[in-house]
């Protein structure tokens, strides 16, 4: 027999040889493939949820960060200028401004204040200011011409001459200069913080600010009947399932079903207001939206059945802040902490034999949970800061339903947010 | 107990219901061609257990991209090369292809009678291929009974074709030392 006959008819004995596969194997590739739909959904989720946490905590910052200079302009100095002069009683009118006055009059009687590139016109009252930085004197020392008329001889001039005492003494315009002020090294630090007030409040974590803090905190796990930090994978132990569903379970599963127990990272999304105490202590309090997913799997000689089971809870955590370090863009501090959490539902998903059915159930009493950590801010613009808080809590057994915190009360949780200063 | 398709009017009916993730046309398929599928890893891993969890793997698989079949060609030749490539993955994995060099008597024809394959069973030829060492039964199987080129067999295990020339003769002369004991 040659090779080629050879090949031939071992193929032909190979095609009509059928190996039966066990009864068990369709029932463990349909559980994989559900896990694998339900870790694409709940990837799909998670990204959805953080993508738009971030886009939210981005439109924040942008919305409290716009409109905010933190470098003094020109126009900030006019400002300032003219309305440090508006409350002088010696004004000076200039003899060329008068023209000009009249034609900004009008926007002026609307009570506006118009600013141009050297120019800025602010109405007070019946009074009507303009202040103009000359072009030759725009070095260090600054001048400022300023010229005052009353609304009433904006629209009516000729009725009534301007009454303005400095009218009359002073033909040029008033020298405000800059430089004389520098000069004086005692006034140097009052004149920077009144240019520069509104960026040095902000650009320091100031000790006497609010703040609000917008947090997402995620608690991987270490129980050995746990998920991973990625997900899915599958967990070795087993368990009797008496001992890990609950009470609403217990009806669908048969008592002498062995189980495997999936716990998943519990997430939680959170604001929190954070009040100083004094300059190191502040108090801080808030909501928090945790869920807890976990998942049961039954596995008995004639069925399987999967469980997946949601907790809800919303949360009241009241922490102590100590700042051990606080400079321009840091700050570094330790924390301590209680939170009462409110089980508001617990939600169970039932696939058997390829059906899916949902179940629900209220969960009562209150979950206690004590907690302690560090943090680290970093300011990441004038009015926000983003933090990371490390810590470790522990939950107490309050006769909850079985979740992560029931299997492994003491968890590490990371908490990631923005703090925002209001 | 393999359940027929009766359920589903086709082939593309069925194909078209697991492509929409329905649970009864995945299972369908699963029923009509895991036994062939579960023969075919096998004959590639010569382990039960091993072939079980291929044939686990390869399904997986299967659900998950049946939407790039595009209709062209069998769709049984489509699924069997979706578990030939799994249950090489796997042997790979497990480092237990060992390709000998090149030898001399590559062309040499068998001596075994035509009627010795004749008297075995499909189980008893199947249970030889098994005992195979892992390199001659890849390149035999790929060779003799997918019908696979030296050409595609080297460039699969990254050997030259002389080498899976090699393989496929001492896999033959293997296989004919045992079919002689048999007989």
């Amino acid at each position: 027999m040659d090779n080629r006959e050879f090949d031939k008819r071992v193929r032909e004995l190979m095609e009509g040889h059928l190996e039966m596969p066990d009864s068990g194997l369709w029932d463990s590739i349909a559980t994989s493939l559900a896990q694998r739909k339900r870790a694409r959904v709940l990837y799909m989720r998670r990204a959805l949820l953080g993508t738009a946490a971030v886009a939210a905590s981005l439109a924040l910052i942008f919305f409290l960060d716009s409109g905010e200079s933190t470098l003094p302009s020109q126009k900030a100095v006019i400002e300032n200028l003219a309305q440090e002069i508006a409350t002088t009683p010696e004004i000076a009118v200039t003899e060329s401004e008068t023209a000009h006055s009249s034609t900004t009059a009008a926007k002026a009687v609307r009570g506006e204040s118009v600013i141009s590139s050297d120019k800025i016109h602010i109405k007070d009252g019946n009074k009507e200011l303009t202040a103009q930085v000359l072009p030759e004197q725009k070095g260090e020392e600054r001048v400022v011409a300023v010229h005052q008329e009353n609304r009433e001889s904006a629209k009516e001039t000729a009725k009534e001459p301007i009454k303005v005492s400095a009218q009359e003494s002073v033909k040029e315009p008033i020298k405000v200069s800059v430089q004389e002020s520098v000069k004086e090294p005692a006034k140097k630090a009052e004149d920077k913080s009144y240019l520069f007030e509104n960026s040095y409040n902000r650009r320091s974590h100031r000790r006497g600010s609010t703040l609000l803090a917008v947090s997402t905190n995620i608690s991987p796990s270490t129980a050995s009947n746990s998920v991973s930090l990625m997900g899915l994978s599958q967990a070795q132990s087993g368990y009797i399932v008496s001992n890990v569903v609950s009470t609403i379970q217990k009806a669908y599963v048969p008592q002498e079903v062995i189980s495997n127990t999936k716990f998943l990272m519990p997430i939680s999304l959170g604001v929190q207001a954070q009040l100083p105490l004094n300059g190191r202590l502040s108090v801080a309090t808030g909501l928090n939206y945790t869920l807890l997913f976990s998942h049961y799997d039954a596995i008995s000689r004639d069925e399987t059945r999967e469980t997946q089971q949601t907790l809800h809870y919303i949360g009241v955590p009241v922490n102590l802040y100590y700042n051990l370090f606080n400079k321009e863009s840091l700050r570094v501090y330790i924390s301590t902490g209680v939170a009462a959490e409110k089980g508001l539902y617990a939600d169970y998903k039932v696939f058997e034999s390829g059906v899916r059915r949902t179940y629900g159930q209220s969960i009562e009493g209150l979950q206690w949970s004590v907690n302690g950590g560090f943090g680290v801010e970093f300011q990441v613009n004038n009015s926000a800061g983003l933090y990371f808080d490390p810590s470790v809590a522990y939950y107490f057994d309050n006769n909850q339903p079985l979740s992560i915190r029931s299997s492994q009360p003491l968890q590490f949780k990371f908490e990631l947010g923005f703090r925002f200063r209001l | 107990m393999i359940t027929s398709k009766r359920e589903f009017l086709d082939e593309k009916e069925l194909l078209r219901a697991c492509v929409k993730q329905d649970p009864r046309a995945q299972r369908t398929l699963y029923e009509l061609y895991s036994p062939k599928m579960l023969t075919v890893c096998l004959r590639y891993v010569g382990d039960k257990e091993r072939a079980r969890d291929i044939l686990h793997d390869g399904f997986i698989t299967v659900f998950e991209k049946i939407e790039s079949y595009n209709g062209t060609g069998s769709f049984e030749g489509w699924l069997r090369r979706i578990f030939v490539n799994t249950a090489l993955m796997s042997l790979r994995k497990g480092d237990v292809l060992k390709f000998s060099d090149e030898l001399s008597d590559v062309g040499r024809e068998l001596s075994v009678e035509s009627t010795v394959l004749g008297k075995i069973s499909s189980q008893e030829l199947m249970k030889l291929i098994s005992q195979m060492p892992a390199g001659f039964r890849a390149v035999f199987n790929m060779y003799a009974i997918e019908g696979y080129s030296h050409q595609e067999i080297a460039k699969e295990f990254n050997i030259s074709e002389g080498s899976s020339r090699s393989q496929l003769s001492r896999a033959r002369v293997w296989l004919q030392e045992r079919l002689e004991d048999i007989r």
